[in-house]
C-alpha cells in the first residue's frame, strides 16, 4: 500500500474514533441531564402528595373534634345519608379555635409549609355539613342550643324516608308525659326508634306530611327540659329532621342517629364543612372546603 | 527516522489525551445522575402511610392518653424488616422534647438518607383536646 493510502486511512480512523468518542460523551451528558429532570419530578409529585396528606390531616383532625360521623351510600336507585352525632357534643366544638391556632403556628412550622384555615362559620356556634346535591347538616351548639337538623334551604330534601335513631343515656323517659306525632296515609315514610339507659323504649313508623311541622316531644323523669324530635316543615325547610336537647342536665347525653333515602342523583355527591383551608410550600398550592367524602 | 519517532510520539500523546480528556468527562456526567429520588420517596410513602395507619386506628391518641408507647412500639415493629422507623411525639409547645419515642426493635439510629414524616395527632380528654406532632423518622435497616 502507498504511504498516502496509509496516512488517509489513519485519517479516516482518526476521525471514526473521535466521532465515537463524542456520541459517546454527549450520551452520557444528555443521560445525566435526563435522569436528574425525572428525579426533579418524583419530587414534584411527592409535593403534591405531601399537599394532600396535609389536608387529610387536618380534616380528620376537625372532623374527629366536631365529632360527627357521617356514612354516604349511594346505589344504582338510591342514595342514603346517615349521620351520628351526641347532644351534647363529646368535643366542645369551640376547641376547633385552638386547634386553629396549633394548625396556624405549630403544624406549619413543621411541615415547612404556609397553612391557614378560616374556620368562622364552624366556630360561630354552628357546624354546617354542605352536600353537593343540595342538603345540609347543622350541629347547633350556641348558647343553650343544642341540635342536630337535617334539610335543604328553603326547598324539599327529597327524602323518601328517615331513620331516626336517639338513646338517651342518663335520664329516665317520663312516658305519660311525652306526646307523639301524627301519622298520615302518605308523605315521607318516618321511623323513630327511642331507648334510654333504663331499657324504656318508644317506637314509631308511619308516613308523615312533610309540608307540616310534627313534633316527637320526649320528657323525662325528674329532669327539666326535653328532646325534642322535629319533622317536616322545619324553619320554613319541608322534608326536614331536626332532633334537639333541651335537657339542663349536661351529663344526660342523647346518641343520635339520623338516616335518610333519598333517589340516587346521578352524579357523584360530595360532603365538606363550611370552612376553608390553604396550604402553600413551594410551587404547590391548594385552596379549598375541607371535604370529608364522597360518594 | 527519529523525526518519524518524535511524530508518532506526539500523535500517541494527543490520542491518549484526547481519550482520557472524554473519559473524564463522560464519566463526570454519569456521575452526576443520581437514582435516590424513588426511592426517598418510597422512604416517605412508607412513613406517610406508617403515620396514618397509627392514627386512624387510634395507637397514637391511646399512647399519648395513657402514656404507654406500646400501643405505637407493637405497630412499629410489625413493619417489613428493611425498614427502620423511630416514632416521636412533641407537645405543641415543646418541640425541642419528645414527650414520647418509640425505636423500632433491632434497628439502629445508622442512616444517611432518612426520611420524616409529621402528623398532628389530637388527644380528646372530657370534651377538651389537646395537640400534638407525631414525627416518624424512616430508613432502609442497614444489616452488621
Amino acid at each position: 500500500m502507498a504511504k498516502g493510502e496509509w496516512m488517509k486511512k489513519g485519517l479516516v480512523f482518526s476521525i471514526s474514533t473521535v466521532l465515537v468518542a463524542s456520541f459517546i460523551l454527549l450520551f452520557a451528558a444528555f443521560y445525566a441531564q435526563k435522569v436528574q429532570a425525572e428525579e426533579n419530578s418524583v419530587y414534584k409529585n411527592f409535593e403534591t402528595e405531601k399537599a394532600g396528606f396535609v389536608a387529610e390531616d387536618i380534616t380528620g383532625d376537625i372532623n374527629s373534634i366536631l365529632g360527627t360521623q357521617i356514612d354516604a351510600n349511594r346505589s344504582q336507585t338510591n342514595l342514603a345519608i346517615s349521620f351520628f352525632d351526641q347532644l351534647p357534643p363529646k368535643t366542645a366544638k369551640n376547641e376547633l379555635t385552638d386547634y386553629n391556632a396549633f394548625v396556624f403556628g405549630t403544624y406549619s412550622v413543621q411541615q415547612n409549609a404556609k397553612i391557614s384555615m378560616n374556620i368562622d362559620r364552624l366556630a360561630d356556634g354552628k357546624t354546617e355539613l354542605l352536600f353537593s346535591n343540595g342538603p345540609q347538616y347543622d350541629f347547633d351548639y350556641s348558647g343553650t342550643q343544642n341540635s342536630a337538623s337535617f334539610y335543604r334551604q328553603g326547598t324539599d330534601t327529597g327524602t323518601t324516608g328517615y331513620d331516626i335513631n336517639v338513646f338517651v343515656s342518663g335520664a329516665k323517659l317520663a312516658s305519660t308525659n311525652s306526646f307523639g306525632w301524627s301519622c298520615f296515609a302518605s308523605g315521607t315514610d318516618v321511623k323513630l326508634h327511642f331507648e334510654d339507659s333504663f331499657g324504656n323504649t318508644i317506637d314509631s313508623s308511619c308516613k308523615h306530611n312533610p309540608n307540616i311541622l310534627d313534633q316527637y316531644i320526649i320528657l323525662f323523669e325528674n329532669k327539666t327540659g326535653q328532646i325534642t324530635v322535629n319533622f317536616g316543615s322545619v324553619s320554613s325547610n319541608p322534608n326536614a329532621v331536626k332532633i334537639q336537647n333541651t335537657l339542663q342536665d349536661t351529663s344526660v347525653t342523647a346518641a343520635t342517629a339520623i338516616k335518610a333515602t333519598m333517589p340516587a342523583p346521578a352524579q357523584e355527591i360530595s360532603w365538606q364543612y363550611d370552612a376553608d383551608l390553604n396550604y402553600s410550600q413551594g410551587d404547590t398550592n391548594i385552596s379549598r372546603k375541607i371535604e370529608l367524602g364522597r360518594s | 527516522m527519529t523525526k518519524k519517532g518524535f511524530i508518532i510520539s506526539v500523535d500517541a500523546f494527543i490520542a491518549l489525551l484526547l481519550f482520557f480528556a472524554i473519559f473524564a468527562a463522560s464519566t463526570y456526567h454519569l456521575g452526576t445522575a443520581k437514582f435516590s429520588a424513588k426511592n426517598t420517596i418510597l422512604l416517605k410513602e412508607s412513613a406517610m402511610d406508617a403515620l396514618t395507619v397509627l392514627e386512624k386506628n387510634g395507637s397514637l391518641e391511646k399512647a399519648i392518653k395513657e402514656n404507654k408507647p406500646n400501643y405505637i412500639r407493637g405497630f412499629a415493629n410489625r413493619l417489613p424488616a428493611s425498614l427502620c422507623a423511630e416514632v416521636s411525639i412533641f407537645g405543641q409547645n415543646n418541640m425541642a422534647e419528645p414527650v414520647m419515642t418509640v425505636l423500632k426493635s433491632g434497628c439502629k439510629k445508622n442512616f444517611t438518607e432518612p426520611a420524616t414524616i409529621n402528623k398532628s395527632v389530637a388527644a380528646r380528654t372530657g370534651n377538651a383536646a389537646d395537640y400534638y406532632i407525631a414525627r416518624i423518622t424512616a430508613w432502609q435497616k442497614v444489616s452488621g
